[in-house]
């Protein structure tokens, strides 16, 4: 199955630039955009795999500055589960505070408080306890569709579990690298990806479910796949951060977050496989 | 809550004293009955003027061209006219009842140097009803549009207090959202008016007899819709002889044909438009292009049939449908069906009834993948119907009271959502609850004179809205959770609303060429539409009231001042209103409406409110013909959950909307038009800032439509050269310049990395149209 939803408008327009029916006109603007205080933004992250756990503090800046975003330094960073075993980060770079001894357990409840200048912020997780594994990743050649030229892409197989709601993301990489398309791409509309694959079992449910992944492979590249079991939370998180990221709809806001409103970003507990091949 | 009910009654038992007001004169009177119809072609004449010169009264004709007037035995001077038309005057004897059944003709000079007579054009300044807008289809056609495509909406939008969204059919009334438009075909409501997007409607002109839009106090007989109605009258077809008419144009082609059945007793009208875009796909290089399909059609059917002197029988019926498909692995078509049967009864000179019996479905596939040998694709389909039965009479008292009454009922079906999968799918069948629904309203209304000057039209409506089983019904918690399941069986009760809906409209003329109006309406509306866009797409949803969900419940309050000139050569008018909205739906942040069996727990429920004036000038007369229109007003909606409950701008208020239309007659060959909108641009939320999280660059953002896209504004012009018509055929060529001057209006702005400079972000704005030229070549066999 195709994980990306087919973006029906988009075809049409496209449908209807075609036919010369629309003149669509793209134009760089410069708008008078507010400003507001910079806001904290958590990125943190416990899985299955040993640790260690890495948790990035950073702030936001103004859409016309530069992308650099300055890290909060100076914070205590607490990670602890509901067994009582309790873990307090230490910075290892600017605004980049990693675990000592905690070990990410499927099924257990995990909270993260951070104290900074003042104010604290607090997040649970449930890392997943329905989990299954990859079951194979293959690569094969694929004759040109709408969807995508004709070429060698990845699929990744797995057996859902029948009856309970599973939230998945996938994450490839190739060469190492986590691969993200060239949006200056002749064809970035068609082609955009920002390696965020999401999907739930919705219809899917109980299946033996199958992941097209879009990036087109060469002979010789090596790809790796991880597949993460992540909870509700995070998906709607990850779902709503792609919202914000790109077009943002017709209300555009901040992704729903697991720290409500004191923070930006999220706390994610996740069960992840891994598997990787070479393209031959 | 004591006090509402307490104030309630109080309203009704002077509503039914109102009601119950007949003026005596202490003579014998008559009745004088009957219908007009045009004599060319045999159409019923709406709205057409019947009046007694000694009396200064008179009354005009209803949607089905039948008049009544009841008055004092003597003698009199009778004026039937209508504008456009040649006026009829008889001398009557009245002593006994009278029936007159008309043909006006149509007046022969071709420039509009007829001087129009007070009585036919006072009727903005004299009749009770006020916010309400007709179209003449005949005059819209020379307005420039958008691939020479003459839509009815696009026209209704250049008139106050009508704000329209390019690219998106929804239109919005008085600050009401678009699904709180009751549209109306032949009295059928149609759920989604719009093709390809909403670029065009759904209404094809050629087939438009009459177009009226009521803005605010809108009468009694209509229901189910907060904001507004627009009630669109198909034509009846040429009950005189064949005629056929078409146009053929940049995109599409029209063709109509209308006969009489029976000569002056029945006729029939076939009405067709397709659109050939497909066509340059053809010519594509692409494979996948050269494959795709991407049309829609209109089929309008009409027949109507006189029984008798005292029964009409109409049938009419709308079919249309988008067809989109790409290649062979993704379609996508929409459409709606409307069927509408009517049955006109006089049961004698002063009492009309219609009966009504509807049908209207909206339903949309889409099929994904699936080539036949994989047989692995799946199908997606969704629908709305509705059925209806109505009774609405008509009692000329006299001519002083014109009372209406009437009942109807309704069942609707929803089927929100249901996965069909083929055999080799990998995906699992899947079906969202269908959801059903009752509805039933009463009213009664009373048009009066009170006095010389003084006119009132009471209106009384009493809606009621069931939700009914069969199925399992959710309720939820403020955060979303279902708390409670309960199993309904067939046309058990779910949730039940009702109330009453009173509508108020008053009348004092200043004198011949003027009057101050006022009106008070409360609308109910118990089906809510739930969307990803505020203009609306195909795949939107309707949702009955539930036990989740309650009715919208509008108020308006408006008053205006209406002054004629030059003997109502000019018309001009200025209303002001304000409009309180309750239980308006917003979304949750991050809502998922998407195939959501819960899509109820994902909503929002706030106020809005909206006030505004609406200044309108119109030419009638003369070469030069048009209209300028004027709307400031103010739109905002407070929710609980969105910006710590503060208001904030609905996305569709626009501060400042300006239209011109103009039309110049230059001669019997040459006419040119043109038309220019300026509007303040949509209200939207903008990024305050951005930041970094999953190595993507992401928005930031604070409160909702702080921001305004900048202004819209954009020139038409249009030039239509009529060849030398005879008897038997007469044609025109019609070239239209959309955006003359090539304003690249925003469609969209979106926020991305910058091109070139990845460390930095920049804003795109997208506008869709430049300057679009059309010519349209329209034929008439006579």
């Amino acid at each position: 199955m195709e994980i990306r939803k087919p973006k029906i408008f988009q075809k049409i327009i496209l449908l209807l630039v075609a036919t010369g029916l629309l003149f669509s006109c793209e134009e760089v603007i410069e708008l008078d955009l507010d400003r507001v205080d910079p806001r904290m933004v958590v990125e943190a992250n416990i899985s299955n795999q040993p640790g260690p756990y890495t948790v990035r503090l950073s702030e936001t800046t103004d859409f016309y500055d530069e992308n650099n975003f300055n890290p909060r330094v100076g914070a205590e960073v607490i990670l602890y589960d509901e067994l009582g075993n309790r873990d307090t980060l230490w910075e290892v770079t600017p605004g980049h505070y990693q675990t000592t001894s905690i070990r990410g357990m499927v099924g257990l409840n995990y909270t993260l408080e951070i104290h900074h200048e003042g104010k604290t912020y607090t997040a649970s997780s449930k890392m997943p306890d329905q989990f299954n594994p990859i079951d194979s990743l293959i690569v094969a050649y694929e004759e040109e569709s709408i969807f995508r030229d004709a070429g060698y892409y990845a699929k990744v197989t797995t057996q859902d579990p029948e009856g309970v709601d599973n939230y998945y993301r996938l994450k490839i990489f190739v060469n190492d690298k986590v691969f993200i398309f060239n949006q200056d791409d002749a064809d970035a509309d068609e082609y955009e990806d920002n390696n965020m694959y999401l999907a739930t079992d919705q219809f899917t449910d109980g299946r033996y479910v199958d992941f097209d992944l879009s990036p087109p492979l060469k002979i010789g590249d090596k790809v790796k796949v991880e597949l993460y079991h992540i909870n509700q939370g995070t998906y709607d998180y990850y779902r709503t951060l792609l919202e914000a990221a790109g077009l943002g709809g017709l209300a555009p806001a901040n992704p729903i977050s697991n720290f409500g409103e004191q923070a930006l970003g999220n706390f994610n507990a996740y069960v992840v496989f891994a598997d990787s091949t070479v393209v031959q | 809550m004591q006090q509402m009910i307490r104030r309630k009654s109080k309203n009704i038992g002077l509503l039914f004293f109102c009601l119950t007001t007949v003026f005596s004169f202490g003579q014998e009177k008559f009745t004088i009955s009957g219908t007009l119809k045009d004599a060319g072609n045999g159409e019923d004449l709406i709205g057409a003027s019947i009046s007694v010169e000694e009396l200064k009264t008179g009354t005009t004709t209803n949607v089905y061209g039948f008049y009544s007037l009841t008055i004092p035995e003597g003698s009199y001077t009778l004026s039937f006219s209508y504008i456009g038309y040649e006026t009829i005057k008889k001398e009557v004897v009245l002593d006994q009842d009278l029936k007159f059944d008309l043909e006006l003709n149509v007046t022969s000079t071709q420039l509009s140097e007829v001087v129009i007579s007070a009585e036919q054009t006072d009727q903005n300044v004299r009749s009770t009803q006020m916010s309400v807008n007709k179209i003449d289809v005949k005059e819209a056609q020379a307005i420039p549009v958008i691939f020479g495509e003459q839509d009815v909406i696009k026209t209704i939008t250049l008139l106050p207090g009508i704000k329209s969204s390019e690219g998106g059919g929804g239109f919005f009334i008085r600050g009401g959202s678009a699904d709180q438009n009751l549209i109306l075909l032949d009295e059928a409501p149609v759920y989604n008016a719009s093709h390809l997007l909403g670029f065009f409607s759904v209404f094809n002109s050629d087939a438009i007899k009459d177009l009226s839009v009521y803005k605010g106090h809108i009468p009694a007989q209509y229901g189910g819709r907060a904001s507004s109605v627009l009630d669109i009258k198909m034509k009846d077809g040429n009950s005189k002889k064949f005629n056929a008419s078409g146009g053929v144009g940049l995109i599409s082609s029209r063709l109509t044909l209308e006969a009489p059945i029976v000569k002056d007793k029945g006729s029939f009208i076939v009405s067709g438009r397709r659109t050939y875009l497909d066509l340059f796909l053809n010519l594509s290089k692409n494979e996948d292009l050269k494959n795709s399909i991407l049309y829609f059609y209109d089929l309008n059917l009409k027949a109507n049939y006189k029984l008798s002197d005292k029964d009409r029988l109409y049938v009419s019926g709308y079919f249309g449908r988008d067809k989109f498909g790409f290649s062979d692995v993704f379609g996508f078509d929409w459409g709606n069906t409307t069927t509408t049967l009517r049955w006109n009864h006089l049961f004698n000179d002063k009492l009309f009834l219609n009966t009504t019996a509807l049908f209207s479905d909206y339903n949309y596939v889409v099929e994904i993948g699936g080539s036949d040998e994989k047989n692995d694709g799946f199908k997606i389909t969704s629908s709305i119907q509705d059925i209806s039965l109505k009774e609405d009479f008509t009692y000329f008292l006299n001519t002083s009271n014109t009372i209406k009454f009437g009942l109807s009922a309704a069942y609707h079906t929803f089927l929100p959502g249901e996965i069909a999968p083929e055999a080799n799918s990998g995906i699992n069948r899947a079906e969202l609850q269908d959801k059903y629904a009752l509805d039933g309203a009463v009213y009664l209304a009373n048009d009066m004179k009170l006095s010389e000057s003084f006119n009132m039209n009471l209106g009384l409506r009493y809606s009621y809205f069931a939700q009914v089983g069969p199925g399992d019904i959710f309720s939820y918690d403020t955060s979303g959770e279902i708390v409670d399941v309960q199993t309904y069986s067939d046309f058990e009760l779910v949730k039940s609303y009702g109330g009453l809906e009173p509508r108020i409209g008053l009348t004092y003329t200043l004198d011949e060429q003027s009057s101050v109006k006022a009106s008070y309406g409360r609308n109910r509306q118990y089906l809510h539409l739930i969307s990803n866009s505020s203009t609306g797409t195909p795949i939107d949803l309707w949702i009955p009231s539930s036990n989740n969900v309650r009715p919208q419940i509008a108020d308006q309050y408006a008053t205006g001042y209406y002054r004629n000139f030059k003997d109502d050569g000019y018309e001009s008018s200025l209303e002001i209103y304000y409009k309180n909205m309750l239980n308006q739906i917003d979304y949750k942040t991050g809502a998922n409406l998407v195939f959501n069996e819960n899509v109820e727990s994902q909503l929002l429920f706030g106020r809005g409110y909206s006030y505004g004036a609406e200044f309108y000038l119109k030419k009638n007369v003369g070469q030069l013909n048009g209209w300028i229109s004027y709307t400031w007003s103010k739109t905002e909606r407070e929710f609980d959950d969105i910006d710590h409950g503060d208001p904030y701008p609905a996305n569709w208020d626009r501060t400042h909307d300006m239209t011109l239309v103009g039309i110049y007659e230059l001669n019997k060959k040459w006419t040119f038009s043109g038309t220019f909108v300026f509007r303040t641009g949509n209200a939207v939320t903008y990024p305050v800032g951005k930041y970094e999280a999953e190595g993507q660059i992401v928005n930031l953002y604070s409160g909702r439509n702080n921001d305004r896209y900048p202004d819209y504004h954009r020139l038409d012009l249009g030039i239509t050269k009529k060849f030398r018509s005879t008897d038997k055929f007469e044609s025109s060529l019609n070239l239209s310049v959309y955006n003359v001057y090539g304003r690249k209006n925003p469609f969209s702005i979106t926020f991305r990395e910058a091109e070139g400079d990845p460390s930095r972000t920049e804003a795109v704005k997208i506008a869709l149209f430049s300057v679009i030229p059309s010519l349209t070549y329209n034929f008439k066999f006579k």
